[in-house]
């Protein structure tokens, strides 16, 4: 009877405090925290409430998303969340494939028999992607036929999820390269197509990351040197940059897009960059004349710590509505590329082979008006530089289309 | 505010602890839970307080009018109280929760054109309705006393541990400790565990299941394939039962450490070996309040057999209806009428002649379709899901649940059908009896809840997917 006095007392205790000490934490003693850098958002904190906004509701909600975010060491249980997770798929799905996805977030797949890498879901048959590339295409072509003194290219970035390396594993049949296929056949003569279509997921590893949608260094690089080759259908003189040397940040484990949204325990990636001899040149962010990468700033430790999580894009270069690269090369050549994140770690890259590039964002850039901008800059060259998704329509769900010239 | 909410369990249960219990009197302590019970209502539905606190101050005039007529000996009067009480009472369960319904059926059935008046549901409605229902009838049956402490009378049907989802605590049940109740260390303990054990229900396996039952119901129809559909109604059979007994577990568990003892609302309805059975275990309070508050007042089973078997599905129709103002609720209602009439003339008989596994099955099975009714809202839906499970759809293979995207998450339902039964339940209450192994209980159950803030921590993780490339 009084070990079970004992007892009660220990159970009860423990839970009142427990729960007591950290709600009060939370409300009233933890310094707020403002961004959330695994899931890419501001942080909800607490507001007060009023008459209207506890009747609306507005109170309420707010208070519960805020004791979400504002929860203790928040990111600590996430990741012990996806440890649970992720040792429950180790040893509770049998006879696992190379490329079997296992869903695990928002829109984030993972191949547990595949050191861990992360991505989308496959493309599958979609009619309105089908009418979304017919459209580019047709929009595409005709501006070229428009505009016969213009050389024109397309190139497109491989994404994993295009692949067909999942059908087997998953019982799928995914049109990533029918529609690939259609995209690049779709062109008329006047246009010079590309990708850097890889064959192998054992390739695939050495170009993309394990994290995040976009190429790492040596698949940029690999895409700036198959643009050059068709650069050089025009200008032979052109030869690709070779880089000097690598530049690797030891110390710091890389989670992209995928990492962060899924919480996922997968190996880090390593975040390198090549080094560059490039001539001298001039950057206008928006019309305004500063640097566009920070890559400096990167190495000498002087970035915002929160920035490192997306070191992706920041260091390469935010995406931005137009950056325009001005250089004293005199090639007489001026370059328009409409471009998507993937065209980060080139910009400066291609930039050195002309006089003047800019780099519209349609996602952006949404007043963005062709006819004007030639009529305007001595364009010798325009590139279409995206994932198809990016540069035929807006990809932020409003199906909207970029339509690069009226016709 | 759910129970199963960081902010209810780190904010709200906190403060309501902290302030309840340094209050020595007992009528302010019933006024501090009046106070946070209303709180707790209005954080989900501010202005529905109003329509609750209507209802409880005619409800409360009503019993004390009816009251001063029977002390006059007007027995008319005092049954006229009644009706009224009741009138209000279904009046409003009606205009909230069916009229739109009605509505809709009318306009189908004579070609009407009548708008809809779109009422969003007040929560718990059907819950406290019938609580403070049966107050107005105990009263008049003369059961109960009449409350004259508004306060009191108030506690009792905003009574925020039971306020949203049940159980159907009877004023009869709480009569005495509204005024007499002692806490005490013992009771807060239990009430801390039986808490514990029902958010661990919840949220460690009702919402995981959940998940597995709300992908397989979102796959159309005519893909649904055998495997895929059984997997689907067992996690959606788990999901309602964890989910709703979890509830009712923590509800019991908060009125414990309260000083209130509610009665159970759930006792093993999955190992039912008939339909009469499994509604002797599931939701208890519901049904004892149609046997008590209908069908008995009905007649019950003494009266002829053509009027027994109406009164049956009277109480069935109506129960189908408490659940929802939609067809398949009232269908389902209806097959679980059929299913005992027949039990009641010749099915039990039958049940008694076969070996239990038998019974068992029996049971589960027609449980199981039940809650294929009751789960997809329209007939087609229905159709196509009872054509799956008999394999009618095509998809045969075991394939088809394994290439889900949450193929993996099929050991919770392995936890859930053990948590179903009785064994756990005995495990806990044989620990319970040793100071050791009591400790060892009490310690798992803090882990569960470590457990379970890690889950809900979990679901507050919401990335914005901001850019597709």
């Amino acid at each position: 009877m009084k070990n079970n006095h004992l007892r009660n007392r220990i159970i009860s205790f423990l839970f009142s405090f427990g729960i007591i000490a950290t709600g009060s934490y939370i409300l009233f003693i933890k310094p707020p925290t403002t961004r959330l850098s695994m899931e890419l958002r501001t942080a909800t904190t607490f507001i007060g409430p009023t008459i209207d906004n506890v009747s609306e509701g507005y109170f309420q909600s707010t208070f519960e998303s805020a004791f979400s975010d504002q929860f203790i060491k928040r990111t600590w249980w996430l990741k012990a969340y996806t440890f649970l997770e992720h040792t429950l798929y180790d040893w509770s799905l049998p006879n696992k494939k190379p490329m079997t996805l296992v869903w695990i977030g928002e829109d984030v797949y993972t191949f547990p028999a595949n050191e861990d890498y992360l991505t989308a879901f496959p493309v599958l048959k979609n009619a309105s992607y089908e009418e979304g590339i017919a459209r580019f295409t047709e929009n595409v072509n005709a501006i070229a036929e428009k505009y016969q003194d213009v050389h024109f290219y397309v190139f497109k970035p491989f994404r994993i999820n295009e692949s067909d390396w999942f059908d087997e594993d998953n019982d799928l049949t995914s049109y990533g390269q029918i529609y690939s296929q259609q995209f690049f056949s779709s062109f008329s003569d006047r246009i010079l197509v590309a990708d850097n279509r890889i064959d192998s997921f054992e390739t695939y590893k050495k170009y993309y990351f394990k994290t995040d949608p976009h190429w790492n260094i040596y698949g940029s690089y690999e895409g700036y040197r198959i643009l050059v080759s068709l650069f050089q259908q025009y200008y032979p003189e052109i030869e690709p940059y070779e880089y000097t040397g690598v530049y690797c940040f030891e110390d710091f484990d890389y989670y992209g897009q995928y990492g962060r949204n899924s919480a996922y325990l997968t190996e880090p990636d390593c975040f390198c960059d090549l080094n560059f001899d490039l001539p001298e040149y001039r950057t206008l962010v928006n019309g305004v004349e500063r640097q566009y990468d920070q890559k400096e700033a990167f190495k000498n430790g002087t970035i915002e710590e929160f920035y490192w999580n997306y070191i992706y894009s920041v260091y390469h270069g935010n995406d931005e509505s137009e950056v325009h690269f001005q250089t004293e090369l005199n090639t007489g050549r001026n370059l328009l590329v409409f471009v998507d994140s993937y065209s980060s770690p080139l910009k400066a890259l291609l930039a050195a082979h002309f006089d003047n590039a800019y780099f519209i964002d349609p996602r952006i850039n949404k007043d963005f008006n062709f006819r004007e901008f030639m009529a305007e800059h001595e364009i010798t060259d325009v590139l279409y530089l995206g994932f198809y998704g990016s540069l035929y329509s807006n990809a932020e769900g409003s199906n909207e289309d970029y339509v690069f010239e009226d016709y | 505010m759910i129970f199963s909410s960081l902010t209810f369990l780190f904010a709200f249960l906190p403060c309501v602890l902290v302030v309840y219990f340094i209050i020595p009197n007992r009528m302010a302590r019933n006024f501090i839970l009046l106070l946070f019970s209303l709180g707790f209502y209005a954080w989900g539905e501010p202005i529905y307080v109003f329509l609750m606190l209507f209802s409880m101050v005619s409800n409360y005039l009503v019993a004390l009018i009816m009251e001063a007529f029977r002390k006059k000996g007007k027995t008319s009067m005092v049954k006229g109280m009644l009706i009224i009480g009741v009138l209000i009472n279904l009046g409003l369960l009606g205009f909230f929760k069916y009229a739109d319904f009605f509505i809709q059926n009318s306009n189908w059935l004579l070609h009407l054109n009548l708008p809809l008046l779109n009422i969003s549901l007040p929560i718990g409605i059907s819950f406290y309705t019938f609580q403070i229902m049966s107050y107005v009838i105990d009263v008049y049956r003369g059961t109960v006393q009449v409350q004259k402490n508004f306060i009191v009378l108030s506690t009792y049907v905003t009574l925020f541990p039971q306020l949203i989802a049940g159980p159907i605590v009877r004023y009869e049940t709480v009569e005495e400790e509204l005024a007499y109740r002692k806490e005490t260390l013992n009771d807060f303990a239990y009430g801390i565990r039986r808490f514990l054990i029902g958010l661990g229900k919840k949220v460690l396996i009702s919402n995981q299941v959940g998940f597995i039952a709300d992908q397989i119901f979102q796959v159309e129809g005519s893909s649904l394939g055998l495997s895929m559909a059984w997997v689907g109604i067992l996690a959606y059979a788990f999901q309602i039962y964890f989910d709703f007994s979890g509830y009712s577990d923590m509800a019991i568990g908060l009125g414990k450490m309260f000083g209130f003892h509610f009665l159970e609302n759930f006792n093993y309805p999955y190992i039912a070996q008939s339909i009469t059975d499994f509604w002797r275990r599931w939701h208890i309070s519901l049904s004892t309040w149609f046997r008590d508050y209908v069908y008995i007042p009905l007649g019950g089973n003494r009266v002829s057999q053509a009027r027994w078997f109406l009164n049956i599905f009277i109480v069935w129709f109506l129960t189908g209806m408490w659940h929802g103002a939609t067809w398949n609720f009232i269908l389902w209602g209806l097959y679980f009428g059929v299913i005992l009439v027949f039990e009641k003339l010749i099915g039990l008989r039958i049940l008694n002649k076969i070996p239990r596994v038998f019974r068992h099955g029996y049971a589960l099975l027609l449980i199981l379709f039940g809650w294929v009714i009751f789960r997809c809202e329209d007939l087609t839906q229905i159709g196509y899901y009872l054509n799956a499970l008999l394999g009618f759809n095509g998809n045969n293979t075991l394939k088809a649940f394994y290439n889900l995207s949450i193929a993996h998450m099929w050991p919770y339902l392995v936890l859930a059908a053990i948590g179903s039964g009785p064994w756990v339940g005995k495990l806990i209450q044989k620990m319970d009896q040793r100071t050791w192994s009591g400790l060892l209980l009490d310690f798992s159950l803090l882990g569960i809840f470590v457990l379970c803030v890690l889950f809900l921590v979990n679901n507050s993780f919401n990335p914005f997917i901001y850019f597709r490339f």
